[in-house]
């Protein structure tokens, strides 16, 4: 009789991973019930008679053009920021495979910036990008006022995007480099041998072979700038110039937290749940068949 | 025996007075602010041996805030904590907090009591009911000044500080004209530029007596004197009399004038620490001007008071107003505006202060409370406004639009005011039956 490494008894699984699932419900599950619920109500902050309003949050929210304004907002920083870190990161990590010198020591420096939080991370660009000392302020050497990103809302949200393609690199860099060592060498010998230069290699042997992985750093990007890109938003701009850089995710923080308006928050955070789930989905739908080759 | 006798005599003789301690939550998180609460806390526990408060900071403002809202919800807030003045309105209905003016009534009987109208009226008016009863106490109150590098302006020939925008704007001319690139600085926080403007003129921010009167207010501030300011901001921002901190070395109003780039600015009293550790010599600290020919009222108060939660017993409580007793000493108070910049609160500390012949340090103290003792009007109270930070918000946002030519400043506070009518009646809404104590 074949051994099969299987539970006798259907709640044995269950009762070993409890633990996990107390977890994943109280951290995860209930906050989002939680977030549900006050969508519905007009919540006091103290809670003492809060009111229930049905939809009427989401309507308030949904005729709102502001709303609309920050959408876009959202949608472009994110396709921005994340194109961008996934493009630094791929050349980067295509430079460390090219087995130049130094190659095994810039494979572990491009991870070290990871570490840094956004926060931190937004107070160094605040500083780097200040229009008197900072590494961009030659512009206004040339042209006075050219460089304003205190005003200027376009030069505002490039400002956060390179901060937040910045952030994102070193994570989709340790991804593509670990890519890459699974190429096998024979190929790019074999094309090497037929007259390829590395960057038709790279194009045409490499890169298809680590679609799978581009698309993972993708998802994962795509969540990061939707849900952990406020502190940067905080310390950069504060949602300004205007409302230029008041991305969905900021709105949420600056509603609940500093505003004490939580029923917005809850209703944002909801809609931005929503936007989460539609967007993987989309991206599985579209990216992820055309990574199922060779099976 | 005798000892054991005596002990209970004690008890028996004083039931309320048995020892306590309890938490206080401040909003400061390091820096000379924090550091001159701290001595407060050690100076209570250190002159009397009854009662012990702990103090610790949860962070921010906002912060601070945030973690009582959350604290009391999960039934672990603190006995005391320090809310910031834009919170006042959601602390008052928010059904969490014992009023001070009860707690000191309650835990005073036997002593003398607090004579609340001894609180500088500008102060006392901001945090106290419609009755007039202070349902929290004023603790770090700072309010708008402005500060001048008199170095600066006798270079350009000015030899004394503006005292109306007129005159300031003839000052920053000279000195833009003596070749300074920085005349004046604003980073345009709505404290200032628009309900610190309005108090000083009498101007209204919202009917409602600014909403004292109800939540049912309106915001009327785009005409009349908040309109002109702002246009006039908007002129001296083009002709490059008033620069944006953002465009400065340093990203911030109070370190630009701090470290000598700009020779003007309009800033807290509070800012007075961080410019002092600067170490910049010829400070003027004067009002903030108001119009000529117009009457000059109070400014108003910003900063924090304290609050006292409920959810405790008695002899807490009379640990608290041992506390807050400890603290309204003019000693205390005046100890405190020493070190920070902010203002002290009650008649009878601005009379020991000026009794000892104030010192430098004391200046911008002196000059906010000489700012908020003018008589006022029904708009001097300040603001009681729902939704005020996102009011703040949305008031930036208009007018930082207005400064990037996509609307005219009138357009701006517009949609300032109509975005903020918004967000009152939403929060009316949220509010549906409660009333202002």
């Amino acid at each position: 009789m074949k051994s099969r490494a299987m539970f006798s008894r259907r709640w044995m699984p269950l009762i070993l991973a409890a633990p996990q699932l107390a977890i994943v419900f109280l951290f995860f599950l209930w906050p989002a019930c939680k977030a549900i619920g006050w969508s519905v109500y007009l919540v006091r902050p103290f809670g003492n008679g809060s009111v229930f309003v049905g939809l009427e949050n989401y309507r308030r929210i949904l005729s709102d053009e502001s709303f609309y304004a920050s959408l876009q907002a959202t949608f472009i920083f994110t396709a921005s920021s994340v194109g961008m870190a996934i493009v630094i990161a791929l050349v980067l990590a295509g430079c460390t495979e090219l087995n130049l010198r130094g190659a095994r020591f810039f494979r572990h420096a491009f991870i070290w910036p990871y570490a840094i939080a956004a926060a931190v991370l937004g107070v160094i660009f605040k500083f780097a990008m200040n229009p008197v000392v900072g590494a961009m302020s030659f512009l206004n050497d040339i042209i006075p006022g050219s460089w304003a990103p205190y005003i200027n809302s376009s030069e505002a949200m490039c400002m956060l995007i390179a901060a937040f393609a910045w952030t994102q690199v070193p994570f989709n860099f340790a991804i593509f480099a670990a890519a890459l060592q699974s190429v096998p060498d024979d190929y790019l010998a074999a094309a090497a041998i037929d007259g390829a230069g590395p960057i038709r290699r790279f194009v045409d042997i490499q890169l298809p072979l680590i679609v799978p992985f581009i698309f993972f750093a993708a998802v994962v990007n795509v969540i990061e700038a939707f849900t952990h890109s406020f502190g940067l938003v905080d310390t950069l701009t504060q949602g300004g110039p205007g409302r230029a850089t008041n991305i969905l995710v900021y709105q949420i923080f600056s509603d609940g937290f500093v505003g004490m308006d939580l029923s917005r928050s809850s209703t944002l955070s909801v809609i931005m749940m929503i936007c989460i789930a539609l967007l993987t989905m989309l991206q599985f739908r579209f990216f992820g068949a055309r990574t199922r080759y060779g099976k | 025996m005798l000892r054991l006798g005596l002990l209970c005599a004690l008890t028996l003789a004083w039931p309320a007075s048995k020892a306590a301690s309890f938490d206080f939550w401040y909003a400061h998180t390091g820096g000379p602010i924090a550091d001159a609460i701290k001595s407060l806390c050690d100076g209570f526990n250190a002159s009397q041996r009854r009662h012990r408060v702990r103090c610790t900071s949860p962070g921010t403002y906002e912060q601070t805030m945030q973690k009582t809202i959350a604290a009391y919800r999960a039934g672990k807030q603190p006995a005391v904590v320090e809310i910031y003045d834009v919170g006042t309105l959601d602390m008052m209905l928010s059904g969490a907090v014992y009023p001070v003016f009860q707690l000191m009534q309650e835990a005073n009987q036997a002593d003398d009591p607090v004579d609340w109208q001894d609180y500088i009226d500008a102060v006392r008016s901001y945090y106290a009911t419609s009755a007039g009863n202070l349902y929290s106490l004023p603790f770090n109150i700072s309010t708008a000044a402005l500060y001048t590098n008199t170095a600066q302006l006798a270079a350009a020939g000015v030899t004394t500080a503006p005292q109306t925008w007129e005159a300031f704007q003839a000052a920053a001319e000279k000195l833009k004209a003596a070749g300074q690139s920085c005349p004046a600085v604003s980073d345009y926080n709505p404290w200032i530029m628009l309900e610190q403007i309005a108090a000083v003129q009498g101007a209204p921010l919202a009917t409602q007596n600014n909403g004292h009167g109800g939540l049912n207010a309106k915001y009327v501030f785009n005409t009349g004197m908040p309109l002109r300011f702002m246009e006039d901001v908007m002129r001296w921002r083009q002709q490059r009399l008033l620069i944006d901190a953002a465009a400065t070395r340093t990203g911030s109003q109070t370190l630009a004038f701090a470290n000598g780039e700009c020779a003007m600015a309009i800033d807290a009293t509070s800012a007075w620490s961080a410019i002092r550790t600067s170490g910049i010599a010829n400070v003027g600290v004067s009002p903030i001007p108001a119009y000529a020919g117009t009457l000059r009222r109070n400014s108003v108060p910003g900063g924090a008071s304290l609050w006292v939660m409920k959810g405790y017993d008695t002899q807490v409580y009379a640990a608290v107003a041992a506390f807050f007793s400890y603290l309204r000493q003019p000693s205390s108070q005046i100890a405190f505006a020493r070190r920070t910049g902010y203002v002290p609160v009650t008649r009878e500390a601005v009379r020991v202060l000026q009794q000892n012949g104030a010192a430098d340090s004391l200046a911008p103290a002196l000059v906010g409370i000489s700012s908020m003792s003018l008589p006022g009007n029904a708009y001097s109270p300040g603001a009681r406004l729902g939704f005020s930070t996102q009011f703040r918000h949305a008031w930036r946002e208009e007018v930082e639009n207005a400064f990037a030519g996509r609307q005219s400043m009138k357009s701006a506070l517009d949609r300032a005011k109509s975005r903020g009518d918004i967000l009152l009646r939403r929060f009316e809404e949220t509010y549906a039956g409660a009333t202002l104590p």
